[in-house]
């Protein structure tokens, strides 16, 4: 009987968090509260858990790829992770793994760039999804305002990435909703993740990531071949 | 007579080290050649972008101090070669770095890592997003990405790195970017740009130069013009993406090295 009731707290607790974000601080234009530098407020779990702290929902076939990576892992092969060759990470991969990340907005687009390697993507605000016609890292996206907060759709991801390191696998029918709010403070981003994919996953599941703002944040400039292991010694200044 | 002599047959020798790295930026295709290749005989690139939103409405901004939208670069009528704003000052043979196929190692070119001090990205579209504090330039070509804050000051003590840290002012309607800790550069030398939009806003003018620690100039000054591309949207070109060819094991490895 008590599991009920905690869950019900728990509820009340997430509802009046997500009440939180959103706010719009004054009644100036949205975007400037979430425009600047964006660090993750701590590590993201790995393997990513859901926002209820749970393993992702794995369909078989996902299940014995991930668990085949498993293995591979135990035995320090990390192969399947082109990142370690400085391949994109990916979305929504690079989100929890890349780094702290900035979002300029303009009237009609959103930009959003991140350490890793210098990897960024953009979403054009309005207007309806174009059709994805070449899979890519990080997918075709498009932006609207809800209030406050910013949604951005997107499809069209190759299937060659990982959403975290510990090789944890999607399709290339992933399609991903993203839900970016400031909070009252203005200071806390909480960035909602819905990941849908029905070749690899039972049903849509989210992540939930919280990041603080770094007031006149700067982006330091990441080069990954500079720092990867799979590189050392190819090219001079990499000894 | 011996001296030059000397000079010409290591001037020639160079060159004969360098020409393999400047085919394999030559061999190494471009965004749209790449999404032609995944594309098979479907859309070309062009029905791609066509069929995305636009970036930006068909005509620029008419606000001289807003530089927002796709650009495609070119150069003024009448301007002569050279290497890139913000280049090294020996130009483009120092651009290819030491080492090359003569210290059998691989350009760094080749492997990804972004032309030193370039203001990056002139060989595709460039995405310019602007807000009060910032201009971010983002570039097709090495997924590279420029920002030029509109406030705030130098890092004392700044680590150089490829892009150098970007602060600028407006001078009237004329962007003045200042560049401090470029790599390419020497110790405390900088890059000054200057960048305004044409009459009609299609273009913009950017003049570069450069300066030592004491003001001097370090080369000549550049110039570079910048196109308006409405719609032009980037497209992912992923460098890294043609390493497993380039890099040992990669078919056109030894093509690269030992030589």
């Amino acid at each position: 009987m008590r599991r009920p009731v905690a869950g019900c707290i728990a509820w009340g607790i997430a509802a009046l968090c997500s009440a939180c974000f959103g706010v719009a601080l004054g009644a100036g234009n949205p975007a400037d509260a979430l425009n600047g530098v964006w660090a993750p407020t701590r590590s993201a779990a790995q393997p990513v858990l859901d926002s209820q702290g749970a393993r992702p929902p794995l369909l078989p076939a996902a299940r014995a790829l991930y668990q085949q990576r498993q293995a591979q892992l135990a035995h320090g092969d990390r192969s399947f992770d082109l990142s370690l060759k400085c391949k994109p990470m990916g979305f929504p991969r690079v989100l929890w793994d890349g780094g702290p990340f900035d979002i300029q907005i303009q009237p009609k687009l959103v930009f959003l760039g991140y350490t890793w390697n210098r990897n960024h993507r953009t979403a054009d605000i309005g207007g309806g999804m174009p059709l994805p016609q070449i899979p890519r890292y990080y997918g075709t996206s498009i932006a609207h305002w809800d209030g406050a907060s910013l949604s951005v759709e997107s499809a069209g991801f190759k299937d060659t990435t990982l959403l975290d390191s510990s090789g944890l696998p999607h399709s290339d029918q992933l399609t991903i909703s993203e839900r970016y709010s400031v909070d009252a403070t203005g200071q806390i981003l909480e960035v909602r993740v819905r990941l849908t994919d029905p070749v690899y996953y039972r049903r849509p599941w989210d992540v939930t990531l919280h990041f603080h703002k770094v007031p006149d944040g700067r982006i330091l400039e990441d080069v990954c071949e500079q720092h990867a292991a799979f590189y050392k010694g190819l090219f001079p200044g990499n000894d | 007579m011996g001296t030059h002599r000397n000079q010409a047959a290591w001037l020639a020798l160079l060159i004969l080290a360098a020409a393999p790295l400047a085919l394999a930026q030559v061999g190494k295709p471009t965004a749209e050649e790449l999404n032609r290749r995944n594309n098979g005989p479907g859309p070309v690139p062009g029905a791609a972008r066509a069929n995305q939103v636009p970036l930006s409405d068909e005509a620029p901004s008419s606000d001289p101090h807003d530089f927002s939208g796709t650009w495609r670069a070119g150069r003024p009528a009448g301007a002569g070669g050279g290497p890139r704003p913000g280049g090294p000052p020996g130009g483009a043979a120092a651009a290819a770095g030491p080492g090359g196929t003569s210290s059998g190692k691989l350009s760094p070119r080749v492997v990804c890592v972004p032309p030193e001090g370039t203001a990056a990205g002139v060989d595709g579209p460039l995405l310019i997003v602007q807000t009060a504090s910032q201009i971010t330039w983002a570039a097709e070509e090495m997924h590279s990405i420029r920002r030029i804050y509109l406030t705030g000051s130098f890092t004392p003590d700044f680590k150089p790195n490829f892009l150098g840290e970007a602060i600028a002012h407006w001078e009237g309607n004329t962007l003045v970017v200042e560049t401090r800790g470029l790599k390419a550069l020497p110790a405390g030398a900088r890059m000054i740009e200057r960048w305004s939009k044409s009459a009609d806003g299609r273009q913009i003018e950017m003049s570069i130069e450069q300066q030592d620690v004491n003001g001097a100039a370090l080369g000549a000054a550049r110039s570079q013009l910048l196109n308006w591309a409405p719609g032009d949207k980037l497209l992912e070109w992923m460098c890294e993406d043609y390493n497993d060819e380039w890099l040992p094991g990669g078919q056109d490895y030894n093509d690269q090295v030992n030589h």
